[in-house]
């Protein structure tokens, strides 16, 4: 106990609990500032954080734009996986692929109230762009899996008889 | 007494003047058949009649659908009510109606629910006319001519029916019309009427002669202001002569486009004549004419297609999804002659040969011909769509053949909105196969439904006495060899020289029919279903369905426990709707 309170002359009891004991001890408000010390100090550490702030929001940007592109490889593994064949799997699959990007499309408006910055403009256009790349891998896999109407004969169903031009009857002489 | 009367009909008159029985024997020698939809019931007329008139106003119109629904309403409260009370009496009708045993209770004729019903209108060789109900083969009317003969050149019996006016029209009536010859004079026998009540229209109830001969006749492309479609008659001037006058108008339009062609057996050429006008009549000039050898063969048969079939699909899809269009020419017409030459060798035995013509009946342009050579008839074709198959027996290898010739145009259409003959595609390609057919067959004919959607079956009238229905995939020239992986695609069945004769094929399973003379097949209200009516020594009348009933729900169709689950599912929804909107209201005031 009598060593805690034990102080140096000449040390600083920064706490201010000496205040009362011995006003040999320098206190706190007796020093004087050095050279060239500011008290205003919040200004700098200021401007550090807007920096910090800023690449952050430029990298949370970029993530949310190259989003769409990253799960592009990832989808090509689960349709490769998924197979040819018409069954409830790939169906199921080729189904969730094609509404990510078309949910995706209907709620840009919220996702481009998270992207700003200064390439804000890149950032969407990036986005846009991942999102139809997805669309059109999804498409390509309907195209393997046959589903897509590319042929003639998808459209032969839709085709109107032809129209009798000229009428004819006959037959053998009674 | 048993009497055998003029109109073929066989009565045991009793001593005492009664009649005990009667039969029509005439049905024993039908030459034509037709099979006519019934009429509307009188709340379904009503509804036609709204859509008949144009001219009214939103008023009136309004009007009429509120009484047609009120009458509906009506006839709606009193068939339940009935459905109530007749439960009540209907052990006691049934007393009475076992007692009476007469057969007086058959229902009025209207049209059911699926229109499977029909009026058969049969024209026998006797001269006589009946008009039998579908569903228990009744005679509903009849009508005899003694002056009515067949026309019998080359040695066939024939009488035309022609159906003028179907029951599709509403106010205006059915309409059917017998042409034939008459006995004494031979010149044309008229003979138009209601199929539905038999009753003559347009002519007297004898029949109208007409005063000139009738070589060919035709039916107009086009139908009235009151969907009536005329009938061309030709006689030996080359003249034309519409009946009814009323669709001479129709023929002053389209005479153009109307176009007829004779076959004449004893000189072996073919002519074809258009429609010129001449002074307010027309006549028939000669454009074309094809000239098959007399010396060397006679033709037995000149075959076209059903004038009013619908085909549905214009091409078929091959295996790797491309399209071969196929060649529907609507007036092709297959013409068989069958000939006979002596071989020049050490047996030199005599053999005959048939010769296929498909010609263009507009042009005269032979689009193919093949030839049989040790073939012999009787030749039967049946020509529909885009193909034809006809049998022949081999004298070679002496079995019955059956062989099949389809047309297409190739993987591109010339022409995808109209075909026209003059400018049809050049040659089209035939693709071939003939087939070995185990059993001996009389006749056949083609199934045919009301849109042309439904696979085809040919049905065979055997000389066993069954008839038997193949499905017309058996008989496709792209049957191939060695079934590959586009073939399997396709869905053509592997080719086996003999054609598949299984007894569940048989669509009159323990009936015979011998002596089958024709059968005659009309599409039904149902696009699976065909009706097929078989005549010759007796009539046959029954339903086929290619490809299954796929058009109808089938009998055990749980409508109660399907409805009870939507509505338990939509209960559940709403109110787990709202107990969770409960407990999170519940949950965010903790």
């Amino acid at each position: 106990m009598s060593s805690k309170r034990k102080l140096h002359k000449w040390s600083i009891d920064f706490s201010g609990h000496g205040r009362s004991k011995s006003d040999r001890q320098v206190q706190v408000q007796d020093i004087r500032a050095p050279v060239g010390y500011t008290e205003s100090t919040g200004t700098i550490v200021e401007q550090s954080g807007k920096e910090a702030d800023q690449k952050l929001i430029d990298k949370r940007s970029w993530d949310i734009a190259l989003g769409p592109l990253k799960q592009i490889p990832m989808n090509f593994f689960i349709m490769w996986m998924a197979g040819n064949s018409i069954s409830i799997f790939p169906i199921m699959m080729v189904g969730m692929m094609f509404f990510k990007p078309i949910q995706a499309f209907i709620s840009v408006q919220n996702t481009f109230v998270m992207i700003e910055g200064s390439q804000a403009i890149i950032q969407k256009f990036i986005y846009i762009f991942g999102n139809f790349v997805c669309l059109m891998l999804a498409m390509y896999k309907c195209q393997t899996m046959g589903l897509l109407p590319t042929h003639a004969s998808d459209w032969l169903a839709f085709m109107d008889p032809q129209k009798r031009m000229e009428w004819s009857g006959g037959g053998l002489y009674y | 007494f048993a009497i055998l009367s003029e109109d073929y009909s066989m009565q045991m008159v009793l001593k005492a003047g009664k009649i005990a029985w009667r039969r029509e024997e005439a049905l024993a020698y039908v030459l034509s058949v037709e099979m006519i939809d019934l009429p509307v019931s009188e709340n379904q007329a009503k509804y036609e009649d709204e859509f008949g008139s144009h001219k009214d106003d939103i008023a009136t119109m309004f009007m009429k659908r509120f009484k047609t629904q009120i009458s509906q309403l009506k006839t709606y409260i009193q068939q339940q009510l009935q459905k109530l009370q007749g439960h009540r009496h209907h052990h006691h009708d049934t007393e009475a109606m076992a007692e009476s045993g007469s057969d007086d209770d058959d229902e009025d004729l209207t049209r059911d629910e699926f229109n499977l019903n029909k009026l058969i209108v049969l024209v026998t060789g006797a001269g006589k006319v009946f008009g039998v109900r579908s569903t228990n083969g009744h005679i509903e009317w009849e009508h005899f001519f003694p002056e009515l003969a067949p026309f019998d050149g080359n040695n066939q019996q024939k009488l035309l029916l022609f159906v003028q006016r179907t029951t599709a029209h509403f106010p205006n009536p059915p309409q059917c019309t017998v042409v034939g010859k008459h006995k004494g004079t031979g010149n044309g026998f008229l003979f138009s009427f209601n199929p539905i009540s038999g009753e003559p229209v347009d002519t007297p109830p004898t029949g109208q002669v007409l005063n000139y001969r009738i070589t060919q006749t035709s039916m107009l492309g086009e139908l009235d202001d009151h969907f009536l479609r005329g009938i061309l008659l030709m006689d030996p001037d080359n003249q034309i002569h519409v009946f009814p006058g009323k669709c001479l108008s129709v023929l002053k339009k389209t005479f153009g486009s109307q176009y007829m062609f004779v076959a004449d057996r004893e000189t072996g050429f073919i002519k074809g004549y258009r429609t010129v006008p001449n002074q307010g009549k027309f006549l028939m000039e000669n454009v074309w004419t094809v000239n098959l050898q007399k010396k060397q063969q006679t033709i037995t048969q000149v075959v076209g297609k059903r004038p009013l079939e619908q085909v549905h699909s214009q091409g078929r899809v091959l295996g790797d999804r491309s399209v071969l269009y196929r060649y529907l020419n609507p007036n092709l017409v297959v013409v068989v002659t069958e000939g006979e030459f002596i071989e020049q060798s050490q047996r030199g035995g005599v053999f005959n040969t048939i010769n296929l013509y498909l010609l263009d009946s507009v042009t005269g342009h032979m689009v193919f011909h093949c030839s049989h050579k040790r073939a012999k008839g009787p030749i039967t074709v049946v020509h529909s769509e885009n193909w034809v198959v006809y049998n022949y027996f081999n004298q070679k290898s002496r079995r019955l053949e059956m062989a099949v010739l389809e047309l297409y145009e190739g993987k591109e259409q010339s022409n995808s909105t109209a075909f026209s003959s003059f400018s049809s595609p050049r040659q089209p390609l035939v693709l071939r196969q003939s087939y070995i057919m185990p059993l001996f067959i009389s006749t056949m004919a083609t199934t045919v439904t009301e849109k042309g959607i439904t696979s085809k079956q040919i049905i065979f009238a055997l000389k066993l006495g069954g008839l038997l229905a193949l499905p017309k995939a058996l008989l496709d020239p792209r049957r191939p060899l060695v079934p590959t992986q586009e073939t399997m695609e396709e869905g053509t069945i592997p080719y086996i020289p003999e054609l598949p004769v299984n007894a569940e094929a048989i669509i009159n399973y323990n009936q015979s029919l011998y002596n089958v003379q024709g059968i005659h097949t009309s599409p039904a209200g149902l696009e699976s279903t065909s009706l097929v009516l078989s005549y010759g020594l007796d009539l046959y009348f029954t339903r086929v369905q290619p490809s299954k009933m796929f058009d109808v729900l089938k009998e055990d169709f749980d409508y109660f426990f399907i409805s009870a689950v939507l509505l338990g599912m939509f209960v559940v929804t709403i109110a787990t709707q709202k107990l969770s909107a409960r407990r999170a209201l519940s949950r965010a005031w903790k």
